[in-house]
């Protein structure tokens, strides 16, 4: 899950970042409104936390022209205007929530949470498949109901693939979902942690599609 | 002079009875002339008629009588004026009225019985002013053809009386006319005040929300100048408090952001899983308050500057020491970027608030010293080249584009892509001293070092 923040304070970005890191989140940070949008346009992105006292271009404008070019990304507006009638513009024009400074950093991290759920069309927090159980909220997984000690990019790399019910992600798809473009990517990285979650889980967890990359395994009848 | 009331009633009661005194004596003395010339051509009659009578009738007396013979008058007792003084066989003024006879040889041959043994002046012909017994006479003396003398007297008392009586009937229905002059006086001040009370009672009923104008053509004309003072002063109040809600509505919207970083890095360094990440963030918090603290400082600074405007804290202060402890003060920030800070200062002075003074001078080397890059030059001159005291700052960094130089100045307006964590305040600070203390602000192009040029004139202090 790849989440691209448009903050042009320095010291907030940064904050922000790390707590959205700690989520699991790959995170892609931009300084104006005008390099949100080019990013956007892009590169693909499971989520947008956008300022609005942007400069360069308001994040309203933004928001107007990615509705605009049809992309339905979700995106999350953390603003300083946070009046009543500020916060009907942005959800009017687009926006998928509002969330007003100063912030929860815990509540802004449930609602990327909720956004991510919604935009995959799941009604339930956690992810499930087989024997296989994921807490996005608290980075838990366990298989046959037994804790699995996995780092966050191993995380992020399963519930990825859970989002995607079995249907199989292209091996670039996958590393542009886990790493931003300042992470220091080693070419075969995905292959390294799907050999990691293979030996953790289920040789079968994983599958390997031939020519494409990787889709989740069918789990319903796995071994413990 | 603090009552209407109390100032009209001085001065016209006053006036009034000032003219009314010298009209008393006036017409005192036009009575007094009056009656004397009556007065006196009546005692020449009576002489004249007395020596019609009585000089031939004494002629025939062969001797002398040894004796005077003497007249007698009324003799009664009777006071008041007018006909209580009047009776059937007399006047009670009677004795006010005098005559003597004498011989050639200066024997008394007849007198009144109000007319002493003595004569009643020198044997002189014409009229005297003379004092028997105390007494005041006005008399008049005739030598008759068979050598006689004819005396004849008159006290000066009837003169006065007449004359002091005319002048009383003058001023007494105008001494009596005062009183009603005074309430008269104060009851038109209480109507013509009418309306400035009706005012003073609009004016205590509002609040500082609904500041209004008043209507000028509700009071009288004299003061409608006071009015429009008022109403003046009620358009600037509102215009400063728009201004103050405004900054307070701004200065709450610019902590909004520099407050969520604290939160975040907060809760980083909380929830941070390994120490690096904890110090990194603590790192960041500590970034953050350091912020917010600068963030209040300016804003209270710009509270402060703001409020200078009067003279109250003014002194005479040297311009190049109140630099030189500023520059001092940021000489660290400047070594820590390995910058080059120069000075050059002339003796000027200058006359102001110290503090608010110091605040502009550091505000704008700050500046400099902020968004020149590391291993820029900054350069400070104080000087004097006519009647003002000149303040410059150049520096050999990224200067302000034409199009920005004048926005630059509001109120936490910051320029993007400074890369610099500025509260948006300085140049509004500099401002406001300014504004108070009649100073002029210019930037520019900095034609010696490149980058901005900051150029302060105010009025020299000597």
């Amino acid at each position: 899950m790849r989440i691209l923040l448009v903050e042009d304070d320095p010291l907030l970005g940064q904050g922000l970042c790390t707590a959205l890191r700690r989520g699991a989140f790959a995170v892609d940070w931009v300084h104006d409104g005008a390099a949100g949008l080019y990013a956007i346009r892009d590169d693909t992105f499971d989520l947008v936390v956008l300022d609005l006292g942007l400069p360069r271009m308001d994040g309203i404008d933004v928001i107007r022209q990615i509705r605009a070019s049809g992309n339905p990304v979700p995106i999350l507006v953390l603003s300083a205007r946070e009046r009543p009638a500020d916060r009907t513009l942005g959800l009017d024009v687009g926006a998928d929530d509002y969330l007003g400074k100063p912030f929860d950093t815990a509540e802004l991290l449930a609602r990327v949470r909720a956004l991510i759920r919604r935009s995959a069309g799941r009604a339930r927090p956690t992810l499930e498949a087989g024997p296989l159980q994921l807490d996005p909220t608290t980075l838990a997984a366990s298989w046959h109901g037994r804790n699995l000690d996995l780092t966050r990019r191993e995380f992020a790399l399963l519930r990825l693939l859970m989002e995607q019910r079995g249907r199989p992600m292209a091996r670039d798809a996958i590393q542009r979902h886990l790493y931003g473009w300042s992470d220091d990517v080693a070419s075969n990285a995905v292959d390294v942690h799907v050999h990691a979650l293979r030996r953790k889980l289920d040789p079968g967890a994983i599958r390997t599609v031939r020519g494409i990359g990787y889709a989740l395994g069918d789990l319903a009848g796995a071994a413990p | 002079m603090n009552s209407i009331r109390g100032t009209l009633l001085l001065v016209l009661l006053g006036t009034l009875g000032t003219l009314m005194a010298v009209a008393g004596w006036f017409s005192y003395r036009a009575g007094l002339q009056e009656a004397g010339e009556m007065f006196d051509a009546r005692l020449v009659q009576s002489t004249r008629v007395l020596v019609s009578l009585v000089d031939a009738p004494l002629s025939e007396l062969n001797a002398y009588p040894g004796e005077p013979i003497v007249l007698r008058g009324w003799h009664g007792q009777a006071q008041g004026v007018g006909e209580d003084l009047a009776f059937q066989d007399g006047h009670a003024y009677e004795n006010k009225l005098a005559f003597q006879v004498w011989d050639a040889r200066g024997r008394l041959l007849l007198r009144s019985d109000s007319a002493p043994l003595t004569p009643l002046a020198e044997r002189v012909p014409g009229y005297a002013d003379v004092v028997i017994d105390g007494a005041r006479w006005r008399t008049f003396t005739l030598r008759s053809r068979e050598g006689r003398w004819f005396q004849s007297a008159e006290s000066t008392d009837i003169r006065q009386e007449l004359a002091t009586d005319i002048a009383g009937g003058t001023l007494t229905p105008l001494v009596l006319s005062l009183p009603l002059m005074a309430l008269v006086i104060w009851w038109s001040v209480a109507l013509a005040t009418r309306s400035l009370r009706r005012l003073s009672h609009e004016i205590g009923q509002r609040d500082p929300e609904r500041l209004a104008l008043l209507d000028p053509d509700q009071v009288p004309r004299e003061a409608q100048g006071l009015v429009r003072a008022l109403n003046s002063l009620l358009q600037r109040l509102d215009v400063a408090l728009v201004r103050e809600r405004r900054f307070v509505a701004d200065a709450a919207h610019e902590l909004r952001t520099p407050i969520s970083a604290l939160k975040v890095h907060a809760d980083n360094a909380r929830l941070a899983q390994d120490a690096t990440d904890r110090e990194d963030s603590q790192r960041l918090l500590a970034d953050s308050v350091a912020r917010v603290e600068r963030l209040i400082a300016q804003l209270l600074s710009l509270s402060r500057a703001e409020n200078v405007g009067g003279v109250r804290h003014r002194t005479r202060l040297s311009l190049d020491a109140l630099v030189r402890t500023e520059v001092d003060e940021l000489r660290p920030l400047a070594e820590q970027k390995q910058q080059s800070l120069r000075v050059d200062l002339d003796d000027v002075q200058v006359s102001g608030d110290e503090f608010a003074l110091g605040l502009l001078v550091r505000n704008l080397v700050e500046n400099a010293v902020r968004y020149t890059p590391a291993g820029g030059t900054i350069e400070v001159r104080v000087s004097r080249p006519g009647a003002h005291a000149v303040l410059e700052v150049d520096d050999s960094g990224p200067g302000i584009p034409e199009a920005d130089r004048e926005r630059v100045f509001d109120p936490f307006y910051r320029r993007l892509g400074s890369g610099e964590e500025g509260s948006g305040l300085g140049l509004s600070i500099a401002r406001e001293v300014l504004v108070s203390h009649l100073g002029t602000i210019r930037l520019d192009r900095s034609s010696r070092l490149g980058g901005l040029s900051v150029h302060v004139a105010l009025p020299a202090g000597d």
